[in-house]
This record gives structure tokens, sequence and C-alpha cells, in this order.
């Protein structure tokens, strides 16, 4: 008798142990299925990604940095600021952005449409001298040149912020994208097989099995609210400056809305644990009286 | 009232069990991964600036040597040329912005009083240093500052190339003022030439 009940406590402790371990299991897979899930839907999406830029005015806001950046070299140039004036227009600076964003997600090549600004500057500066009577000489001519070259380069500069950066980012997320492209259905498909595992220990007692997830989720819950308030607590995320502005506000905005997404799954997280705990110790105690009884 | 009790201890121990595992996991990955995220943070620093507010300070000049720099982007002196009727604010920094300002003050060399080469630069527009060709060998310049005013005199002007940057040496053994231009004055798109004077201190 002695031996059996010993046979039972032994039994039962190793059933609380698998049950711990398949519980811990249970929260490092469900955090994966969420980094999965965030990466596909937010930076490993170029659609998200565009319509990011355009929610945050970053196509506006390029323009407005390279007026601005035109305006510094016209102001030594000695022209009038009708030059610098409908160089480029809207759909332009969209497409030389999306270029961009072309490269980075599907390694396209870059085309940027500088040549087409110069070649409106240039037009305009020869309408200008023409109707000022002015005749440059070779000096002056090449003085114009180096004026529409620079001009050239600032419009090229504000889309090709940094060469080694977006190479870096393009390099990054073509291993990347292979890896998860290969791997996207592994967190889940053990995920379930971890929940079934736990539901089959559990099979006489399932209400305990509910129990230890609902312990997972509320574990989860509060490693996500941790890590968001960790991110934020150690990088001052908008007091950064990556580059540009208008590249830091579109950065940082998407960084933002990642990472409160994170923290809203935290609370999810860890309301549906909560929940799920005192359900479970409720039914529990009465399913306990009832045997009582 | 005792199932209360019940159901809330069976609900604290789930509790403690999830804030454990919350535990272990957070000391396996400061454990592990501690050096990595140290690394990445200074990264984002390295290749991040800080959006600041910096406070202004006074400069003050002690035994030729200049405490508390002005803030990059501030005001700090005046300079006047009254020959050809130059009296244009110096602002510490050499931007694009700076230069729509005022006279930008090269900040790779060094402040007046403290006896190397000081440099100035602005541009060749009318209201700025168009007249700048015009002055004298012998004209005076005045700068006017938060912690003394210096006169110079001019003993030399040349135009140059802008890549001939030997021609505005930066030293520390004699105190001599360079302010620059770009040239030709009524040059049309970008001009590669500079106009420089070189000026003497001769009063502090």
């Amino acid at each position: 008798m002695n031996l059996l009940k010993g046979e039972k406590v032994e039994m039962k402790f190793l059933n609380m142990i698998s049950n711990l371990i398949l519980s811990f299991l249970l929260v490092i897979i469900i955090i994966v299925v969420i980094v999965f899930h965030l990466a596909s839907t937010t930076i490993l999406n170029k659609e998200y990604v565009l319509k990011k830029l355009k929610e945050t005015e970053y196509y506006l806001q390029i323009s407005r940095e390279i007026q601005n950046a035109f305006e510094n070299y016209r102001y030594q140039s000695g022209l009038p600021e009708e030059m610098i004036k409908d160089l480029y227009t809207e759909e332009m600076i969209q497409s030389d952005v999306n270029s961009i964003v072309d490269y980075i997600y599907e390694d396209k090549d870059i085309v940027i449409s500088e040549q087409q600004v110069k070649e409106k500057l240039d037009t305009k500066i020869k309408n200008y001298l023409v109707s000022e009577g002015k005749i440059l000489n070779k000096q002056g001519e090449k003085n114009v040149q180096e004026f529409e070259d620079l001009m050239m380069k600032e419009y090229y500069k504000n889309f090709n912020v940094s060469e080694s950066g977006l190479k870096i980012a393009k390099d990054t997320l073509n291993k990347i994208i292979p890896i998860y492209v290969h791997l996207k259905y592994a967190p889940l498909f053990f995920l379930v097989m971890v929940f079934i595992s736990i539901i089959l220990l559990n099979i006489k007692d399932v209400l305990m099995g509910i129990r230890f997830v609902s312990i997972s989720l509320l574990t989860t819950g509060i490693l996500l609210k941790i890590g968001k308030s960790f991110v934020f607590s150690h990088i001052d995320i908008d007091n950064r400056i990556v580059l540009t502005a208008s590249l830091s506000n579109s950065i940082t905005t998407i960084i933002k809305e990642i990472l409160y997404t994170i923290a809203d799954y935290g609370t999810w997280f860890v309301l549906c644990g909560i929940i799920g705990i005192i359900i479970t110790s409720i039914l529990k105690n009465t399913k306990a009286r009832e045997k009582k009884s | 009232m005792r199932r209360i009790f019940e159901i809330l201890k069976a609900t604290i121990i789930s509790t403690i069990v999830a804030f454990l595992f919350v535990s272990i996991i957070c000391y396996i990955v400061m454990k592990t991964c501690k050096e990595k995220f140290d690394m990445a943070t200074s990264l984002i620093k390295r290749i991040t600036i800080q959006n600041e507010e910096v406070e202004l300070v006074n400069p003050v000049l002690k035994n030729g040597v200049l405490i508390n720099y002005p803030t990059y982007g501030s005001k700090y002196a005046t300079l006047k040329i009254d020959s050809v009727d130059v009296n244009l604010p110096i602002y510490y920094g050499a931007s694009y912005t700076i230069l729509k300002s005022g006279i930008a003050h090269d900040n790779t060399s060094y402040f007046p009083g403290e006896g190397g080469s000081v440099i100035l630069a602005g541009h060749n527009f009318k209201t700025f240093l168009a007249n700048l060709p015009k002055a004298q060998i012998g004209d005076e310049i005045v700068i006017e500052t938060t912690y003394g005013n210096f006169t110079y005199k001019i003993y030399d002007t040349k135009i140059i190339q802008e890549s001939e940057v030997s021609e505005v040496p930066i030293q520390k053994d004699k105190e001599i003022l360079m302010i620059y231009t770009c040239y030709p004055i009524h040059n049309i798109g970008y001009a590669s030439q500079r106009y420089v004077v070189y000026a003497n201190l001769i009063e502090e």
C-alpha cells in the first residue's frame, strides 16, 4: 500500500516536472512565433515599408531636404531662385525612393533620376543667360557645369544616403528572408506539438493542462512587456538621428510601432494568462468540492 | 470564504511559477546575450546621433587659451571692416545654414586671442563679403567678441583655388586672421576660386 502510494507520489512529481518543462518550452515557442509574425508583417514586408514611408510623409520631407540643399548651392551661384524651382516632380521623388526600396528588398538596380534634374537645370540656366544677355567664357561655362554636377550629386545623395548602409541592409535581408521562408511554419508546428503534449500529459486532468498553458501565456506576456521597456530604456529612440531627419522619422516610427505592438501582445497574453489561471482554479476547486461531497 | 482562499492560493502559486519562468529566461538571456546587446547598443549609438538641446556657454579667454568654446552654430562675435563697409555677425562653425546668416568661423582654426590661425569665411553677395576684394593692404579689421575686441591689419591678399588649402594654413606660432570668400565675385555657377585676405593682430 505504501509502495503504491510512493509510486503515485513519484508519478505526480514526474508529471509536474514534465508540465513545467513543456510550459517553459511553450513560452519560448510562442515568443518565436510572435517574432516571426511581426517580422513577416513589418520589416520583411516591402509593402509595409512603402506604406509607412507614405504615412510618415517621407516623400514630402525628402523633397524639402533636396530643395534646401539646392538652395544652399544656389545661394553662392549668382543665379536667381527660379533656377531651382520645379526641377523634379512628386512622381520622380516617389519613383526614386521606391527604386531604393526595390534594391534593398529585391536586389534590383538603383535608378535615380538625377540626370533629368541636371538636364532641366541646364535648360533653365541657358534660357536665363540668354534672357539676361550674358555670355560666358570658358571658365564661366566650366563653373556652370560644375554647379550642375553638384546639384545632380546632391539630388542623388538624398536617396542613396549611404551606399554601404544600403548594401548592409540589402545583404542582411537577403540572408534573413530565405531562412524565414524555409522556417516560417516550423514554430507553428512546434507550438501545436507542445500544446498537444501538454494536453496528453494531463489527459486525466485537462484543467491542469490548461492551467500550465495559461502560466505560459502569462510568462510570455510579462516577457514581452519587459522586452519593450528594456529597449526604450536603453535606446532613446525618439531622439536618435539616422543619417537624415526624414529617414530617422520613418525608421523611428516603424521601430516604435513594432515595440508598441509587442507591448499590446504582452497585455493580451497577460490578461489571457491571468483569466485562464483564475478560471481553471475556480473549475478545479468546484470539481474537487463535488468529488468530496 | 474558504473557497475564495483556495482559488486565490492556486492563482498565486501559478503566478509565482510564471514569474519564476520570467526570471529564469531573463537570467539566461542576460548571461548569453548581454555582450551582444551591449555591442548592438553601442553600434546604434555610433551610427546615429543624439538629437539633444545644447546649452549655450560664454567663452572666456585665459592665458591665451579659450575656456568654454562657443556652442556650434552660435553667434560669438562681430566682424567689422570699416573701409569696405562690412559689419557682420560671426558664428562658430561652417555649415550652409551658418553661411546664410553671416560669417562662418572654421571650427578647425583658433579663436581670436589664442595666438594661432583664425579662419573666417563668408558668401560673396552684396550684403556679405562682395566688397572684400576692395580692401587694401593696411586696412584694419576689428573682431568684437564676447570676451574682448581684437584689431588686425591687412598685410596680404591672394586669389587661390579652393583646393589650395596650404594657402590657408592652421598654425599656432602667430595670430593671423584669414578671411575668404568665393571668387570671382559676380560668378555664375560654382566658384572654384577663393579671394583671401591675410591680417596680423595689432591690438588686443
